[in-house]
């Protein structure tokens, strides 16, 4: 196999861009199937981008980038020959720039920096700083926001001053120096090529700090060989979050993966650690990448934990590694059906799928805090009879009955069915509130390929009484092979494993992101005369109505007894203001027997 | 099949006294190339996974399971999903926090790893 070019992949993996491409092509958002709006409740909490909640359809829109732009003007790859009928939605379109970028390069000597402003602080001479300097300018094209430091060591300005180029001799100190300076390039540098360098991971280590905005990265024949190499350009922590386009063609990870059978596992593992990776190899990565701009939840806006609440905070929904109108497409069309026409679902289970369900009866915490088994009359209605009598396969509760355990799994797509259809009806309220589903989904590597681990929780009514119950779903899924039942139904997705869990019922903003509410909030009674003493209240009686309320009032807001409310009143011309503002005057003076 | 359930079952119970003894011993469980979201953050790598759950804001640490179930992920390869809901009691606060976790163990030698692992606190 050929593996010096990304036009020959591993077929695995090319039959999936492939799949994805199709798909992408074929789906369209405002097709007749569902619009725009027909989606799933996906997302609990807020995303970063400061809407209140998501929802699945926010998936499929096009998601503007941070700086407002939806898609960057170049791209690193060449072409793959077929671009012209590719678009991925909200991935990068692959496209015809090979040849120009040399082009483009050299014409970007036009920005000329003030020399004095980098106070660089390492060991490099300042005579070595300034050659670089004139070597980064160079190379830029300020217009296209496009630096290519392709093959430094051919440079006439390397050979001119002698400088050593990392890779070539040049150490992680004087890669930092050449990234100080490219950061120092206005406009931002958007684009950067690193091609033919005799780069290791390790020279790169400061390259995130200093163009932490990058967008496409080429580092194509380099020598990057490690895992961990692919780390230190992108730490864990501070991932580089607008990078969509990385080329690592030519170097040892990619070609030995390749020669090992791992190219899946490589692309994954490379996937993972960018927050929104778009195009790998001049492949698009839909079906691979982080989608997400919310790939971690650490700055989230949420509340903080109180003394009442658990000491984690619930975090947003994470879906990665899927392009969104396929995700969505798959999860409103499932749970509609699921819904409505239950049969039709055949479809969209693999001929050797496994199906189970489980019924968890334990009544959740919030939920008894609540109060909703008793303040929401259809929750009393709902039997779990008719569920377990289909055979629930909780293993914490029937461990005993091997037998009963193994009839309860469900093998294959027309066992699965037949269950399904036997199952109480359900009605998935899957445009409604963000705050009432939750999905975590994202790539895994499956025989050779990808997979998608999908969970969904959420919540559905019953239609028969009208109660709503709580649930947890895990599906794994798999693009539908050409051919196949579930292709030729319409299904770019199919299903090869399936577990239901149904349990009750817990909150009606069960997956707001924020703190989780473990005991009940003390009870705020409104403060009235009767909350006062007795003694106090008789003192009270004597006074007109009107004087009444406002020593209640007083009482309620200082919580002075009534007789220093009276005084307190009095003292001011029963003006309830200045009463309240002498107190505050006053109130560190006043003995504890004024208090009630 | 009757074995993913008896694995199923050892695998969840073995995980969750371990937790609850001695959380870094669990760094056996996961590889390089596990994964864990853990409230939607995702985290990867066996060190960084356990950094994670070492370093959660309680100390004593309890899993009560109250429903299990398991499946081969795939008909073509070897790997199971296991499904668990659970209280999580922590501390010995009266008030258990509702989970829900999702493994996916794929078979190594004689045993099992975690090689994906999704945790969700849950409807409390």
């Amino acid at each position: 196999m050929s593996v010096s070019s990304a036009s020959a992949p591993v077929p695995g993996s090319k039959a999936i861009a492939a799949t994805a491409l199709r798909n992408a092509g074929l789906i369209d958002r405002d097709a007749p199937m569902r619009d725009a709006t027909d989606t799933p409740g996906g997302r609990k909490g807020k995303l970063r981008s400061g809407r209140t909640s998501a929802r699945i359809s926010d998936l499929t829109k096009d998601r503007p980038m941070s700086n407002g732009t939806r898609m960057h003007p170049i791209r690193l790859s060449a072409s793959t020959g077929s671009s012209d009928s590719i678009s991925i939605r909200g991935a990068a379109r692959p496209s015809a720039l090979g040849g120009r970028i040399r082009r483009n390069a050299v014409s970007g000597t036009g920005s000329v920096g003030s020399a004095s402003q980098i106070p660089v602080r390492i060991s490099t001479k300042p005579k070595a700083v300034e050659a670089w300097r004139e070597l980064v300018q160079k190379r830029y094209n300020a217009e296209a926001k496009y630096l290519n430091l392709d093959s430094m060591i051919d440079d006439e300005v390397v050979k001119k001053y002698n400088l050593t180029p990392p890779g070539f001799g040049g150490n992680a100190r004087d890669a930092a120096v050449i990234f100080k300076l490219a950061s120092q390039l206005k406009p931002e540098v958007q684009t950067l090529s690193l091609a033919n360098n005799n780069l290791t991971g390790v020279l790169l280590t400061q390259m995130h700090k200093y163009l932490p905005g990058l967008v496409n990265l080429s580092l194509q024949n380099n020598k990057l060989k490690e895992k961990r190499e692919v780390s230190m350009i992108s730490p864990r922590k501070e991932k580089m979050p607008n990078l969509r386009e990385l080329v690592l063609t030519g170097n040892p990870l990619r070609e030995n993966a390749i020669k090992n059978g791992q190219y899946a596992v490589y692309r994954s593992d490379v996937v993972r650690r960018f927050a929104a990776l778009e195009v790998l190899d001049q492949e698009p990565v839909s079906q691979i990448s982080f989608d997400a701009p919310h790939a971690s939840t650490s700055d989230l806006p949420v509340e903080k934990p109180s003394a009442t609440t658990f000491p984690f905070p619930m975090g947003p929904s994470f879906v990665a590694g899927i392009d969104g109108a396929t995700f969505s497409d798959f999860l409103v069309r499932y749970f509609n059906a699921l819904d409505s026409q239950r049969e039709t679902l055949v479809n969209a289970y693999d001929p050797a799928a496994t199906f189970s369900f489980s019924v968890n009866t334990t009544i959740p915490t919030r939920a008894k805090l609540s109060g909703f088994h008793t303040s929401m009359p259809n929750q009393r209605k709902l039997i779990w009879g008719d569920w377990l009598e289909v055979g629930s396969r909780n293993l914490n509760r029937i461990g005993s009955d091997p037998e009963k355990m193994l009839s309860n799994l469900h093998i294959g797509s027309d066992k699965i069915i037949e269950t399904l259809v036997k199952l109480p009806r359900t009605n998935h309220d899957i445009n409604g509130s963000g705050e009432k589903f939750c999905i975590d989904a994202y790539p895994v590597p499956h025989s050779g390929s990808m997979a998608l681990l999908t969970t969904v929780h959420g919540e559905f009514t019953e239609p028969s009484t009208g109660g709503i119950r709580s649930f947890d779903r895990t599906f794994m899924l798999v693009p539908a092979p050409e051919g196949s039942r579930a292709k030729l139904n319409g299904w770019n997705v199919v299903i090869l494993s399936d577990q239901w869990i149904i349990r009750c019922y817990s909150s009606h903003e069960a997956w707001k992101a924020g703190p989780l509410l473990v005991q009940a909030l003390p009870k705020q009674e409104p403060f009235t005369i009767n909350s006062l003493p007795a003694d106090q209240q008789t003192a009270l009686a004597s006074l007109p109505e009107a004087q009444r309320n406002l020593v209640v009032q007083v009482c309620a807001q200082t919580k002075l007894n009534a007789r220093f409310a009276v005084d307190c009143l009095a003292g001011n011309e029963w003006d309830l203001t200045r009463a309240i503002a002498n107190f505050n005057q006053v109130k560190d003076s006043l003995a504890p027997d004024a208090f009630l | 099949m009757a074995d993913i359930t008896a694995i199923a079952k050892q695998f969840v119970e073995f995980y969750y006294k371990t937790f609850s003894g001695d959380r870094s011993s669990l760094l056996a469980l996961y590889r390089d190339h596990s994964m864990l979201t853990w409230e939607g953050t995702p985290i990867q790598g066996a060190k960084s996974i356990l950094e994670k759950l070492v370093n959660l804001p309680f100390g004593k640490v309890q899993h009560r399971i109250t429903s299990l179930d398991a499946q081969p992920s795939s008909p073509s390869v070897a790997s199971l999903l296991v499904s668990v809901n659970g209280n999580l009691v922590v501390d010995d606060s009266e008030n258990a926090i509702p989970f829900s976790q999702v493994f996916q163990l794929i078979p190594d030698g004689g045993s099992y790893y975690v090689f994906n692992d999704i945790f969700r606190l849950n409807y409390g």
